[in-house]
């Protein structure tokens, strides 16, 4: 089972970034290039999980697995929060607020360069927050897909030039 | 040549390492810690929170007094709650007239709310900082430029990129040449703007503190 070993390397190296994130943003734009890094070694994990299962059968499956392990945390508080819009039950939604937020700090570089207007009595910010996991996902999906797609190449390639 | 393969298989060193090389290197670069290592933002909200106190602050619901009738724009607010892990007082508002005060909020961003929720804090005050018209207009005109931006609850004092409530009012009193950290970190805490030797205070609600937290620590 692959996508459990990647999806807690995933994760632990997510928690990693909110923290190198976080440092980083005392020596702005530092912040930045690190969730540049991020991004740049998400899209790798992504191929790198196709890659260990490419010989067994093509799936993206395995990446999208391994990014749901790793973004579960992220993926329960944004639910936890979009149910507080419903019914705020006090100060533990609260805390899963800043804990939300917290969590999404490897994707609030790009955020801190716009305003945001209030809807709803929320920041189109704390909105955008929730396509945090959702976005970590499609990243390992295009990875997983793009790596799949090359191989499909050189596999017809191949088979073209022995015919 | 980098190696996404290698970096996968020592992921955890590499990225323990880092981590300490940035934290060595804000140390080195702070222009200034606090003078006691105890009275650091940090060092009083690992206490906080070993202790069990809450490590946000929003406000119980107990109703103050907290007379609004002395506010004048450029002031202000402070509230707060017992057994809060960051300090007595929990947050902090620009008071901006005709009742609206800027603040920042994790899920509204900076933004202006109604002065009236002071009252539901445990304990408040506001304090005053004495400016000349033109200085407080050019506080009150940076505050509000930064309006609707993002809020990070652990915002660094360094950059103009994220905000919190007390970096704010820090940040716009800084315009005027004002420094209002008293305990001179890396981050302002509300109680910090309330030890200012600048600030003048106006009026009070509730239990105030007679001293800088010493990690986690008041003497009332």
């Amino acid at each position: 089972m692959p996508f459990i070993r990647w999806g807690i390397r995933l994760l632990i190296i997510h928690v990693f970034f909110i923290i190198i994130v976080w440092l980083a943003s005392y020596f702005s734009p530092l912040d930045i290039l690190a969730t540049g890094a991020y991004l740049y070694l998400l899209w790798k994990a992504g191929s790198l999980i196709t890659a260990e299962t490419l010989d067994l059968a093509p799936s993206r499956r395995d990446a999208l697995c391994a990014g749901l392990l790793a973004q579960s945390p992220g993926l329960l508080l944004a639910a936890a929060n979009l149910y507080s819009f419903y019914d705020y039950t006090g100060p533990l939604f609260s805390d899963c607020r800043f804990a939300f937020q917290l969590w999404h700090t490897p994707f609030m570089p790009f955020l801190t360069f716009f305003s945001f207007p209030v809807w709803g009595g929320y920041s189109f910010y704390f909105w955008a927050l929730n396509l945090g996991a959702p976005l970590y996902l499609t990243l390992l999906w295009l990875s997983a897909n793009r790596t799949i797609i090359k191989s499909e190449t050189r596999i017809n390639q191949v088979f073209y030039h022995s015919n | 040549m980098f190696k996404a393969e290698n970096f996968f298989r020592h992921y955890f060193l590499i990225l323990s390492s880092v981590c300490l090389i940035l934290t060595i290197a804000i140390l080195v670069a702070a222009p200034r810690l606090p003078g006691s290592a105890a009275q650091s933002l940090a060092a009083t909200f690992t206490q906080g929170l070993l202790q069990g106190h809450a490590p946000t602050g929003i406000y119980t619901g107990r109703v103050n007094r907290l007379d609004f009738k002395h506010l004048q724009p450029g002031d202000i607010l402070l509230g707060g709650k017992p057994k809060a892990a960051y300090g007595h007082f929990t947050h902090a508002g620009l008071y901006l007239g005709q009742g609206w005060v800027l603040e920042g909020y994790v899920d509204c961003g900076l933004s202006r709310q109604d002065v009236a929720h002071y009252h539901f804090y445990d304990w408040a005050c506001i304090l005053r900082v004495k400016l000349s018209p033109e200085e407080r207009e050019k506080v009150l005109q940076y505050a509000q430029q930064q309006e609707f931006k993002p809020f990070y609850p652990a915002a660094f004092k360094t950059g103009e990129r994220y905000w919190n409530c007390t970096k704010l009012i820090w940040a716009a009193y800084r315009q005027v040449g004002i420094d209002l950290d008293a305990a001179s970190d890396l981050w302002v805490s509300p109680d910090a703007l309330y030890f200012s030797p600048y600030i003048e205070i106006i009026t009070t609600e509730g239990e105030m503190p007679s001293c800088l937290s010493s990690a986690g620590e008041y003497v009332y």
